[in-house]
């Protein structure tokens, strides 16, 4: 049943399903996801929000089956991308995958480069991966030995010219002499986009950008936010944005998804949640932002803090800070998600 | 009106730039070029700029924690930089600092009850019970139980340890709060509670703040002024319902056009600034944000450095556009 119902729409591009995550560690395990559920069409560009710790960077990365296990633990769920379970597909079909569907942005354009090689080298080796799949010519790439052999050289010409092509689409000037450039010679702002020129230098349909703005400067994050918003309608991608930056999801996203301690508390719309938040940690979430007219003493923070997810609470995890709490959100686990609005559903016994 | 307690005067802060084979000093990075403010009793004072504007050296400079290169710091009257170390210990305990990063600025040795209680017995102001009861009365305050008094910082979530930072900044019953980047580190539903911590003691303590963000919607909020950084000099200073409404610098209205607002029907023309900002301090001679300005007016930009005036009541901004 839960493969007809993947296989029947086209346009779902990605479906999280019951996704259940541990992590081993010295002090016990930590149920980092418990029970998380996604859904991602076709051209959306989905806003996953929440706290540090809530899993929303887990999540992502399970879509691409890079949470790293052990210590991880994929206890129960399916991860369907382009309607197939990647939880089943071999290593080399997911390398193939990453390769050619997926693209990845991090937060910290840094440590996301490799600071001995130019971003040149290192672009060429992207894309020469995502080109070619056979091991000794991909071992090429970076030059030496494989210089010898006529067809590599060529590849890597067809590569060079790729990055450099990419280069000058995310707007690095002077892209040519640039490109021999190390990391370090590039400010924040300029590494993020050498970044988003790798990753979009395959033909990727789903692009998760994982925090892409939180190290830049605000007019630098509305540059990036522009290019994104460019590509996307260039390249025809769908965008997984990860932030807790609630400034950034309205402006950026149509969709949003609120994570709270391992789970996903409510999605609908941009409107439905920043207008009409139904979740009471989407209330209290929404409440805890000052925007244009706030006055002094109006906002509040929610009380309490977030759970410890080596002992979380049982039933709902948000019970303990909530304010409409029932006496069953502490007994039983929290409701499967109920549709309050047209594509607007959340997971709270409030609504049940 | 009430009394201007703070008085900063052509404030620099130079940091040599060494380099070559003997590491001789090859250059300055002019952290702040100039800056002049005055904070006045009882106010929100914030202090907005992107990363190596300048404002967290400003904050540091005006409680000597940094030596200033040139300047006046008054406080109260009084020229902090012609004091001795001594009698600088003295009058900090009226000026204390709450840092970003509540995890790198409590010692994890420590006991939240030594955390809180240091600055009393440095200053010698308490011993004993005396010490016992003065730290309880401030755990209260800043609204962490008593039975939190005999842990560790790494018991406390971010928001927590924020309060012992907060706590223990209020030991000394300063006057002003330097506060640099105090919710940047927490998230959004625990910076609200911090937030509204912080007007809540300055109602009650009648406290300055100098509140140091690059959070636009943050500062709007607590701030009663606020001045805008740019390579180390302000380009614009004024009550903050008039530089948010009717921003007057280009580079003002660049910002705020830029900061993401939390409400997907807002509709705003956003202008992008080209380029970024150059960390080595700008030319001499030239207006530091015309490389960048959309809207260059002459030559003069290029050709001579703006100062601040008066544009409208209490609202300075420099820039030629204004002349």
């Amino acid at each position: 049943m839960t493969r007809r119902g993947t296989a029947m729409n086209k346009n779902l591009l990605v479906e999280i399903r019951d996704l259940r995550l541990n992590f081993r560690t010295f002090d016990g395990v930590s149920k980092v996801l418990n029970g998380v559920n996604l859904k991602m069409y076709r051209g959306d560009v989905l806003g996953l929000v929440g706290e540090t710790g809530c899993g929303k960077t887990m999540s992502a990365l399970s879509i691409a089956r890079l949470v790293p296990c052990p210590p991880g633990e994929i206890i129960a769920g399916e991860v369907f991308f382009e309607g197939e379970d990647v939880l089943k597909k071999t290593n080399e079909e997911m390398r193939l995958l990453r390769a050619q569907k997926l693209a990845m942005i991090f937060q910290d354009p840094t440590t996301s480069l490799n600071p001995v090689f130019s971003i040149g080298d290192q672009m060429i080796d992207i894309i020469g991966s995502r080109q070619d799949t056979s091991k000794a010519s991909r071992l090429g790439m970076l030059g030496g030995a494989g210089n010898l052999l006529p067809g590599v050289r060529q590849l890597r010409r067809r590569a060079k010219a790729r990055a450099l092509e990419m280069l000058q689409r995310v707007g690095i000037s002077d892209a040519s002499r640039r490109i021999d450039d190390y990391p370090h010679q590039f400010s924040g702002g300029m590494r993020q986009r050498v970044l988003i020129a790798a990753a979009l230098s395959g033909t990727p349909t789903l692009l998760i950008a994982d925090e892409p703005t939180t190290a830049l400067d605000v007019s630098i994050q509305a540059q990036i936010l522009r290019l994104i918003e460019e590509l996307v309608d260039e390249l025809n991608l769908s965008v997984l944005l990860i932030t807790h930056n609630l400034g950034v999801v309205a402006k950026t996203c149509q969709k949003v998804a609120v994570m709270y301690a391992g789970v996903v508390v409510e999605h609908g719309s941009a409107l439905d949640i920043f207008k009409g938040p139904k979740h009471p940690y989407t209330v209290g979430l929404m409440r805890a932002i000052p925007t244009y007219g706030t006055k002094k003493g109006e906002i509040e923070g929610i009380p309490g803090s977030v759970p410890n997810l080596l002992h979380p609470p049982l039933g709902c995890r948000f019970h303990p800070r909530c304010e409409h709490a029932l006496p069953r959100c502490s007994e039983e686990p929290p409701p499967p998600p109920v549709e309050v609005g047209e594509g607007h559903e959340v997971s709270c016994f409030l609504y049940c | 009106m009430s009394e201007t307690l703070l008085q900063v005067k052509e404030l620099k802060k130079y940091f040599p730039v060494k380099g070559g084979l003997l590491q001789r000093r090859i250059g300055y990075v002019k952290a702040v070029d100039g800056v002049d403010l005055a904070i006045q009793e009882g106010e929100s004072f914030g202090l907005v700029g992107e990363s190596g504007s300048g404002k967290t050296t400003v904050g540091k400079t005006i409680l000597r924690l940094i030596e200033p290169t040139a300047g006046k710091i008054i406080f109260e009257g009084q020229n902090l930089c012609e004091l001795s170390e001594s009698e600088m210990r003295q009058r900090r305990s009226e000026m204390q600092m709450i840092f970003q990063d509540p995890y790198s600025s409590l010692n994890p040795r420590m006991t939240v009850k030594r955390i809180v209680g240091e600055p009393l017995v440095v200053h010698d102001w308490a011993k004993g019970r005396a010490l016992d009861e003065k730290v309880r009365a401030l755990i209260d305050v800043v609204g962490l139980m008593e039975d939190h008094l005999y842990r560790y910082p790494h018991e406390f979530s971010g928001g927590q340890r924020q309060r012992i930072g907060i706590a223990r900044a209020l030991a000394l019953e300063p006057k002003m709060l330097v506060l640099d980047e105090p919710t940047s580190a927490l998230d959004v539903s625990v910076q609200a509670q911090v937030l509204a911590l912080l007007l809540h003691l300055q109602r009650k303590l009648n406290l300055t703040y100098l509140f140091i963000s690059h959070d636009l919607a943050v500062i709007r909020y607590i701030c009663d002024r606020v001045a805008l950084m740019y390579q180390g000099r302000i380009l614009e200073l004024g009550p903050v319902e008039s530089i948010f409404q009717d921003p007057l610098h280009p580079y003002t209205q660049a910002l705020l056009s830029a900061m993401p607002v939390a409400d997907p029907e807002f509709e705003a023309e956003e202008i992008i600034l080209e380029g970024e900002i150059s960390t080595l301090g700008g030319e001499e001679g030239a207006c530091r944000f015309a490389p960048r300005c959309p809207s260059r007016a002459s030559g003069r930009c290029t050709g001579e450095e703006p100062i601040l005036r008066e544009q409208e009541e209490g609202h300075f901004v420099a820039c030629h556009l204004y002349d």
